[in-house]
């Protein structure tokens, strides 16, 4: 029985914003400014176990990166609803889209020491965790380079470090990849995916659908609430051809692979597994239905 | 040629560093053209330089039969057949509402008042933003999603000739990536152009007419590829790397034998493959080998050019940089050890009397600091020969006596020869910033002056001051850069890039502070979200302590030697 990481009840999240109304548009004669409440999260109930994977998607406002920052104990947000965290879990840190705006130190190396030194950290202890740390991400060559000289994969790479380092059981990246190329991408995926298998809970919060594979937990989002909570199969399952997908009804735009199973649905072709989400994974159940001795 | 837009031996020199070089390429008219290529191969700063934006190092530019350069100005006429949009455009409003923002933006265009009502109200309809909703309200208080559809919809008022976008697609949703793309079909629909830096293949490929691959700022292939044409080199490579979606379910699926039409797309919408999937499926006998069926590939597998378009990922370049040029990590050396170092050595020159002298301790600089830590000193290259230009001119003008006017060769050489001293100690001094981090420099002053925490001085307390400091330095002038090219690319201006006239100061300082504290603002929140001030009153402990090692003793001692040297000259 995994425990849980982070158990949310009828969460609600409110934020105060400035608003000012120009003169004019209204008949107003003085420029009015004053303070509204924004509703942002309306409802959530969401459990994530230790040690999970997951998905947090949806388009632009969706509320997504607001939950991924209540996850993370950021913001100052006025709450209610009941949050519950793993009475031993360390902070959540976060890394978000830019990482030129995380990083401090001159270098890899520089940056995750600044960081454990902050968290006071032993210094006995901060080579063995930044080298296993940089192990991980892929960046033991460059660990000493200036931050400059490196790839914008490599900068994300280089922040996701420091945090690994500090020892966290969890980690939240906010489209992490939305300014990378796709070689760089991969590799922020391909690194993460090795710290989700070390242990570590990760939550990815991304629009690019094309990152899912088969048997990720997604969590897809609208207008502050959760729409959909289940296997990535079944986020973009039609359950006939009227009723649109989870994926479509957030507001998503599937990748191109399920758009070509959905095609082969609508001519009356059913693969198995139903719902392959990856290139290699449609060409190989297409392959097998192929092979299948009848098919009408 | 006529009708394109043409650029020759184009070569674009960024802070010292040749970013572009002998690039020669034609954008046809009427296409949409793709210029593709790993992070850092010089594609945004091409499209800068064919926007007006940067001025080359050499090379021309030609749209139609206009140059873009005229002596060391910029031709209007080129410009105004040219909209420019450039990476978070969106962050650049700076006026009280949308209207005003588009009015701003067709300026240059002298259009009647009527006229430029009807093209923003098109242009907003085009994104699907309502016109009475949008056009009053302040851009700035838009979602980020808005504000990028408010920047193409600027583009679209413009009614541009030519687009020059880069990464039009960065931070669009679902439905702003779509109505990007049925926009630039409309544009090429009506006779227009367009050069796109993109490395979203996904959604660009398949509107692209061209593409133009780059690494390392040259044009990989001699000549543009048709976007079919590319997608078949992509996916007949062999180089193991992530390809679009659409590209790598092709590939996949020939491999196991299904055959695909050949098209001048770049690749089957999801409706074709699935038809001609269904008829294989349906109309083949599945006993048949399928591996028989290879043979009809619809990708003409192009296997010596294949090798061409896959560039070697982008961090290769950086580490055979580093190995040709022997640059010396920052932590290699105490920094105590290296000013201590300095110290030695610039005293000794300073100690000279004797032009020999100095000659000697010239070429023991060049020796032991300006050949070894070239690297360093070439940023600086510009200051160091405005220093020199202003050596020489002292030099001539000390020698000049009015009464009787006439010319001393003495106090010339006197001013000459002290001037020189100053120069050569300011130039070794150079690389000292680059042999030592920020915090490592911090690091040694609290260890050498650990005794001023006596008198209350908070040295501690500086550290994540000063490496906060010593990196947004630059971040604050790639802003301001970046804003003046932005405010260039909107308003038209023929003067030189870089320098902007004073009638659009306005246009950026607003947009600029507004973004510098956004910048600082973001800075605070990724560094709280990483951990930064998690562990509220726990005392920082140090990671990098300096420890003085033999290495600092050897060079040290090397610069002890030519002190001494220097002493008995």
């Amino acid at each position: 029985m995994q425990r849980e990481r982070w158990r949310l009840r009828s969460v609600d999240l409110f934020v105060q914003s400035a608003v000012s109304h120009r003169p004019g548009n209204n008949g107003g004669n003085n420029p009015l400014v004053h303070t509204m409440e924004h509703h942002l999260l309306h409802q959530i109930d969401l459990t994530i176990k230790h040690g999970e994977w997951v998905f947090l998607v949806g388009s632009n406002g969706s509320g997504k990166s607001t939950l991924a920052r209540l996850l993370a104990g950021l913001g100052h947000a006025r709450v209610t609803g009941d949050i519950a965290r793993m009475e031993d879990a360390s902070f959540a840190p976060l890394v978000a889209q830019n990482p030129e705006a995380a990083l401090v130190g001159m270098t890899p190396e520089e940056d995750a020491i600044l960081l454990l030194e902050q968290l006071a950290v032993e210094a006995g202890e901060m080579p063995k965790r930044i080298d296993a740390a940089m192990r991980i991400v892929g960046l033991t060559d460059q660990m000493k380079q200036p931050i400059a000289q490196l790839s914008g994969g490599q900068k994300q790479l280089a922040a996701i470090a420091g945090c690994i380092a500090s020892g966290a059981d969890a980690l939240i990246v906010d489209e992490p990849t939305a300014m990378l190329d796709p070689q760089a991408s991969a590799a922020v995926m391909a690194a993460l995916r090795e710290l989700h298998r070390t242990g570590t809970t990760v939550i990815w919060v991304t629009q690019r659908l094309e990152e899912l594979q088969e048997g990720d937990r997604v969590v897809s989002m609208k207008d502050g609430r959760i729409k959909f909570d289940g296997r990535a199969e079944q986020f973009y399952s039609r359950d006939n051809a009227n009723v649109g997908s989870p994926c479509e009804e957030a507001g998503l735009d599937a990748p191109y692979v399920v758009h070509t199973v959905w095609e082969l649905q609508r001519s009356g072709i059913m693969l198995d597994p139903p719902m392959p989400l990856t290139a290699s994974s449609l060409a190989k159940a297409v392959n097998s239905y192929a092979k299948q001795p009848a098919c009408s | 040629m006529p009708n394109s837009l043409h650029a020759r031996d184009l070569r674009v020199v960024v802070d010292g560093k040749t970013i572009v070089r002998s690039l020669t390429a034609a954008f046809k008219s009427g296409h949409i053209t793709l210029i593709v290529g790993h992070n850092g191969a010089g594609k945004s700063t091409l499209l800068e330089t064919l926007a007006g934006l940067r001025e080359p190092a050499s090379g021309v530019i030609v749209l139609e039969d206009q140059p873009l350069w005229l002596k060391r100005k910029l031709n209007h006429n080129y410009l105004m057949q040219i909209g420019v949009s450039l990476q978070q455009s969106a962050a650049q409003w700076f006026l009280p509402t949308v209207a005003d923002e588009f009015r701003y933006s067709l300026r240059p265009y002298r259009l009647s008042s009527a006229e430029s009502d009807a093209r923003m109200k098109i242009a907003l309809s085009a994104v699907g933003l309502e016109e009475e909703q949008f056009l009053h309200r302040d851009p700035k208080t838009l979602s980020g999603g808005q504000q990028r559809r408010l920047s193409i919809a600027m583009l679209a008022a413009c009614q541009s000739k030519w687009l020059l976008l880069d990464e039009p697609t960065a931070g669009l949703d679902a439905e702003g990536t779509r109505q990007l793309g049925m926009f630039l079909q409309a544009h090429r629909d009506a006779g227009g152009s367009a050069i796109i830096v993109a490395h979203d293949l996904d959604v660009l490929l398949p509107v692209a007419d061209a593409v133009l691959v780059l690494d390392g700022g040259i044009a990989v292939s001699s000549d543009m590829r048709s976007a079919a044409a590319y997608a078949a080199l992509l996916a007949a490579s062999s180089d193991k790397g992530p390809l679009p979606q659409p590209l790598e379910t092709a590939v996949l699926l020939q491999q196991a034998g299904f055959a695909l039409p050949v098209t001048n797309e770049a690749w089957l919408e999801p409706q074709a493959l699935a038809a001609v999937l269904v008829s294989e499926l349906q109309g083949q006998d599945h006993n048949e080998d399928r591996a028989s069926s290879v043979t009809v590939s619809s990708y003409p597998a192009a296997p010596q050019a294949a090798s061409e378009t896959r560039a070697p990922t982008s961090e290769q370049p950086v580490q055979q940089a580093i190995s040709k040029t022997g640059i010396i990590s920052s932590d290699r050396f105490d920094p105590r050890a290296v000013i201590l170092s300095y110290l030695l050595f610039a005293t000794g020159i300073l100690m000279q009397q004797s032009w020999i002298g100095l000659l000697i301790a010239t070429a023991t600089a060049l020796a032991f600091v300006w050949w070894p830590l070239r690297y360093t000193i070439t940023p600086w290259r510009n200051a160091v020969m405005l220093y020199a230009k202003m050596v020489l001119l002292f030099v001539l003008f000390a020698g000049i006596k009015i009464s009787p006017i006439g010319y001393d060769w003495h106090p010339a050489m006197e001013t000459g020869y002290r001037l020189c001293k100053l120069f050569v100690v300011m130039v070794t001094g150079l690389p000292i910033a680059a042999l030592m981090t920020p915090i490592r420099l911090q690091r040694a002053i609290e260890q050498t002056l650990g005794w001023l925490r006596q008198v209350k001085l908070p040295i501690e307390a500086l550290a994540l001051t000063v490496a906060l400091i010593f990196r947004f330095l630059p971040m604050i002038k790639q802003e301001w850069d970046r804003f003046v090219r932005i405010a260039h690319a909107r308003g038209k201006s023929t003067t030189r890039p870089g320098k902007l006239p004073a009638r659009m100061l306005y246009a950026i300082l607003a947009p600029f502070m507004l973004s510098m504290l956004r910048g600082a603002d973001e800075m605070t929140d990724a560094l709280e979200a990483r951990g930064y001030g998690r562990e509220g009153g726990s005392k920082p402990t140090r990671g990098i302590v300096l420890r003085w090692s033999m290495t600092d003793s050897k060079l040290v001692a090397v610069f002890g030697i030519l002190f001494v040297l220097f002493y008995l000259l």
